[in-house]
């Protein structure tokens, strides 16, 4: 059923539409489709890298551990629903209420949102892959295993129980058995993942749009997906850090949240909530983005203040990493602290205000349609604002204070996260299913899914509020009775089945739809964006033609025949036709989407599937304290990542190439672009800064907690190896630097030479180094200053031999001469890296060695 | 190449996007001065920080304060000014519709002037507190 058509005034008609070039295309269609299609076979399963496929791998894992953690829920409200309850033991609540927060938190909503962004960006962006699709592969691997290896816990009877939150001493080696186990290390792979998925999507959004979308025209969901990957690297890092110091603490003996020897329980709060509080916004901005894209097609109007929006999605990205500390107000932390982070609690509510007026005005001035999607974007607003209004108050100290751990708590971010998320995501489900599967879910199962989840939603977490002001704190696995509690839990738990029932319906309808439904279509919501110009379901490679842009609203407000004859538009034509026989994408720049090269996507590789393999089973191993199976583990990791990035031959001469780069004047990559190449090792490098920076900062939190530095009498550390190994090691720099001087002039003689002469420097720097760490006076175990200073220092020798790996892969491939004055990518990436590292060391080594002097 | 896409110059896309992030970038490295000032002083006694003695916080917070603002409003000024030098965008928005060489610097202005605003404001609200509570003093201490 078609809904009616826009009002907008001079709307194109379909056939003006920028779908694709009006010629015939059909060999070449062909051709793309052969050399776009995934392999075949079991093992072309595991190889499939097409973002259609594996964005829907991913967000149907994540959706089933959606519906897992729903039945744990519900499981609670089972064992809530009358007081002195005995469906459930103590330790089993503990650990449903653990599995289900740490569940939605980790393995549905963010993986959910990664997959959509996967799924959609080259469709809703113009182009016709995601820049590094074989990480896309580890990617879902790596995170389809973590959530085997945490569900697995139940197999082992070790499920984990100490809160999604994981505090210590509870989670510390005293208090927790292996359990805390699966949740450090399955959730640490989780998070690689994650990371992984957020570089891709990066680059995606900022180098691969289609020509002519500028930033100013780009959909809001794709800035909603470039704040989230952001605010994955700044908030997963930090977090993985946390996770590592507990994991070394709980298995090797280190000190880091030992009080008795000088570490702090509480640097873990903060190391958690500085991932902990932008998680939320990670799961909100881009679900915002669905909101902001839903509304104004079911309004049939452009949205009104799209740059009002953007800025309110920036503005909340960054704003969302000062709140960390609004989770620890009850800690004991000086009051002027609390205050600061009060403050910057109560301002987020500025910039997602301005986005939920922009939506009400987009709806109040235009003619809404009440299909499902729109439902759930209503459903989004009831429940949203509420949630939203609920969290002002709890960023008041004060009011804080009365209800910290109490159900009322519970009920705000039930309110936030199912009201903010998965409302959005239902809604997002609706309208962009039909474009993959080519079938439109039915309207009457869709309503009662939508009714029974709104219905159900606040029945169940509205008297929450209620129960948690009452005084009825979260986390116990049943109340006595005569206190006032009864009606309020045993209306939730009605709630709750009523929930699971709209669920279910939902459940109903996706399947039902797959056969009975009708056909979707190119654009059954008469929608604005790029991804409705292509045919449902789509083709591997997206476009054929890629479209050219010059609209916010190109499929309402853009005419073919508004297009000049530009270089752009010719150079999309003529990419429908060549290559055929590689597979091919466009990069354009950041700002203004102008042409700048075509690159060569990697092609189906079963190597990131055994890379996934390798990290689980380095992550499964230390579950058990296996080390030596785990280190069999990191070593499958390295060969597979070294197999990954081994150079293929490319099916094209260079006269072809250079024959398109004189016509068009892009650059032609045979190999990876440069600009996603670079951009990519950009990210890598930002993240392994902001590792360094958290172990930094938990350098300076355990410094505040020892009167004295360094602690016991331990004498500071001597700065004469450590200065000759800094030496060392920029000088390697230099020879580094000669390498690429040297390649970039097409000497790749002299650059064989000055790598090597990079090798042995750095070499020998970090060997001394090591020889340094041998003769202190302590161990790593000995406390939290040994445990900071080993982890610390280890780290930054661990990414020089990172590094000296990278240099002797370049040195190989270059004596079997893969590089030229024209092609040295591999020697540039390793350069780059090359220098961050010496950055990281001089910062790092500086404050090991000379802060115990200076603090 | 240059001359078929008129790439735009590196100088240009620097200011631009300098003008887009320096407002947030600025404020999360005043707000995160001022904690560890406030956390340095009150936590530490004084030791890691002799320099930063609790009675005169708000010294420090003031003068980090002003600079930030200082920093963040003078690039939304030159935003604003890039922003209004171009008469398309002026024109009742009719920049969205042109070809695209012509959009992106209004944009870019536009939304990097408003980001300075807020994060100025979002400075100044977030040090409020200083002007009315102990800095070291709390409940629940």
């Amino acid at each position: 059923m078609e809904i009616p058509a826009s009002p907008l005034s001079e709307r194109p008609s379909s056939a003006e539409r920028p779908r694709s070039d009006q010629r015939s295309l059909t060999y070449e269609e062909e051709q793309l489709a052969k050399t776009w299609a995934d392999p075949p076979g079991i093992i072309g399963k595991l190889k499939a890298l097409q973002n259609d496929t594996l964005g829907a791998r991913i967000m149907i894992t994540a959706f089933s551990f959606f519906l897992i953690a729903g039945i744990l829920a519900l499981l609670m409200r089972i064992q809530l629903i009358i007081p002195e309850n005995n469906f459930l033991s103590p330790d089993r609540f503990n650990e449903l209420f653990t599995m289900h927060g740490s569940t939605m938190m980790y393995l549905f909503a963010v993986p959910m949102l990664e997959g959509f962004a996967i799924l959609l960006l080259p469709f809703l962006l113009g182009n016709r892959e995601m820049p590094f699709p074989r990480l896309g592969v580890f990617s879902f691997f790596t995170f389809l295993f973590s959530g085997i290896l945490f569900y697995a816990s139940f197999l082992f009877g070790e499920a984990p129980d100490a809160g999604w939150f994981a505090y210590v001493p509870l989670s510390g080696p005293e208090f927790s058995g292996r359990s805390m186990d699966f949740w450090l290390l399955a959730l640490g792979a989780a998070e690689i993942g994650a990371i992984s998925a957020g570089i891709e999507i990066i680059i995606a959004i900022l180098r691969m749009r289609a020509p002519g979308m500028t930033l100013g025209r780009m959909p809001l969901m794709a800035w909603g997906f470039l704040v989230m990957a952001f605010a994955i690297l700044f908030a997963f890092t930090p977090l993985m850090v946390g996770s590592l110091l507990l994991e070394l603490d709980r298995q090797f003996g280190t000190q880091f949240f030992n009080p008795a020897l000088g570490g702090s329980p509480v640097l873990w709060q903060h190391l958690f909530w500085i991932f902990g509080h932008p998680e939320v916004y990670i799961q909100f901005i881009p679900a915002a983005g669905m909101v902001s894209m839903i509304i104004p097609v079911f309004s049939r109007r452009p949205i009104l203040g799209y740059p009002f929006i953007v800025i309110a999605q920036v503005a909340v990205g960054f704003v969302s990493f000062g709140l960390w500390v609004h989770h620890m107000f009850t800690v004991g932390l000086p009051e002027s602290a609390l205050g600061l982070f009060s403050a910057a609690s109560m301002m987020i509510a500025l910039p997602t205000g301005v986005q939920i007026f922009s939506w009400l005005a987009t709806i109040a001035s235009g003619r809404p349609v009440f299909r499902v999607p729109f439902l759930f974007i209503i459903g989004f607003f009831f429940i949203f604002v509420l949630g939203g209004i609920t969290g002002v108050m709890v960023a008041s100290v004060p009011f804080d204070a009365q209800v910290h751990d109490t159900y009322f708590v519970v009920a705000h971010f039930h309110y936030v996260l199912i009201g903010g998320v998965t409302f959005p995501i239902f809604a997002a489900l609706y309208y962009w299913l039909p474009k993959v599967t080519g079938k439109l879910q039915s309207e009457r199962l869709g309503k009662w899914h939508f009714w029974l989840m709104f219905i159900g939603f606040n029945i169940t977490f509205f008297p929450q509020h209620i129960v948690g002001l009452l005084g009825m704190p979260r986390r116990v696995y049943t109340f006595p009775s005569g206190i006032g509690w009864e009606p309020y839990n045993f209306i939730s738990t009605v709630g709750a089945f009523i929930l699971a029932a709209g669920v279910l319906i939902g459940l109903v309808n996706l399947f039902s739809s797959r056969v009975n439904g009708k056909p979707a279509g190119r654009n059954p919501w008469d929608a604005d964006s790029l991804e409705w110009a292509t045919e449902s379901p789509p083709p591997d490679y997206g476009f054929a033609v890629l479209p050219v842009v010059n609209s916010r609203h190109p499929l309402w407000e853009q005419k073919q025949t508004d297009m000049p004859d530009s270089p752009a538009r010719r150079l999309v034509q003529d990419f429908a036709r060549w290559p055929l026989h590689w597979r091919a994408a466009l990069v354009t720049s950041t700002l203004d989407a102008k042409p700048q090269e075509i690159f060569r996507v990697a092609g189906p590789s079963i190597w990131p599937f055994i890379a996934a393999v390798g990290i689980v089973i380095f992550f499964a191993s230390e579950v058990w304290a296996a080390h030596t199976i785990s280190l069999i583990g990191v070593l499958i990791l390295v060969v597979s990542i070294i197999g990954w990035n081994w150079p293929s031959p490319v099916p094209m001469t260079e006269d072809e190439e250079q024959r398109f780069e004189d016509e068009h004047k892009v650059n032609v990559r045979r190999g990876s672009s440069r600009a996603v190449a670079m951009g990519g090792m950009a990210l890598l490098i930002l993240v392994l800064a902001v590792a360094l920076a958290s172990m930094l900062f938990s350098y300076f939190y355990i410094r505040l907690e020892n009167t004295a530095w360094p602690p016991e009498n331990i004498p500071p550390p001597n700065l004469i190896w450590t200065a000759i190994s800094t030496a060392l090691l920029m000088i390697s720099g230099a020879a580094v630097y000669w390498a690429l001087r040297s390649v970039r002039t097409g000497n790749t003689r002299r650059m064989q030479i000055a790598l090597l002469l990079g090798f042995i420097l750095a070499a020998v720097a970090a060997a001394v180094q090591v020889y340094d760490f041998s003769t202190l006076p302590f161990g790593w175990t000995h406390n939290a200053y040994a445990s900071i200073f080993f982890l610390i220092g280890g780290f930054m020798v661990l990414l020089v031999g990172g590094l000296l790996i990278m240099n002797a892969l370049v040195q190989y491939w270059a004596l079997k001469g893969q590089y030229s004055q024209r092609r040295h990518m591999a020697v540039e990436i390793t350069s780059v890296s090359w220098f961050a590292a010496i950055v990281g060391w001089i910062v790092a080594f500086g404050v090991l060695y000379l802060a115990p002097y200076l603090t | 190449m240059s001359e078929s896409f008129n790439y735009p110059d590196r100088q240009s896309s620097r200011s631009l996007w300098s003008g887009f992030l320096v407002g947030p970038v600025v404020w999360a490295v005043h707000f995160l001065a001022v904690y560890i000032i406030a956390e340095g002083a009150c936590m530490g006694g004084n030791i890691i920080f002799p320099i930063i003695d609790s009675s005169i916080i708000y010294i420090y917070v003031g003068i980090i304060t002003l600079a930030a603002l200082a920093i963040v409003l003078w690039k939304g000024i030159v935003s604003y000014r890039l922003w209004r030098s171009h008469p398309s965008e002026r024109q009742g928005g009719q920049a969205v519709l042109n070809w695209y060489a012509e959009e992106k610097t209004p944009f870019m202005a536009m939304t990097g002037f408003l980001l300075s605003l807020f994060f100025s404001i979002v400075i100044l609200l977030t040090v409020i507190p200083f002007l009315f509570l102990t800095p070291c003093g709390g409940a629940f201490i």
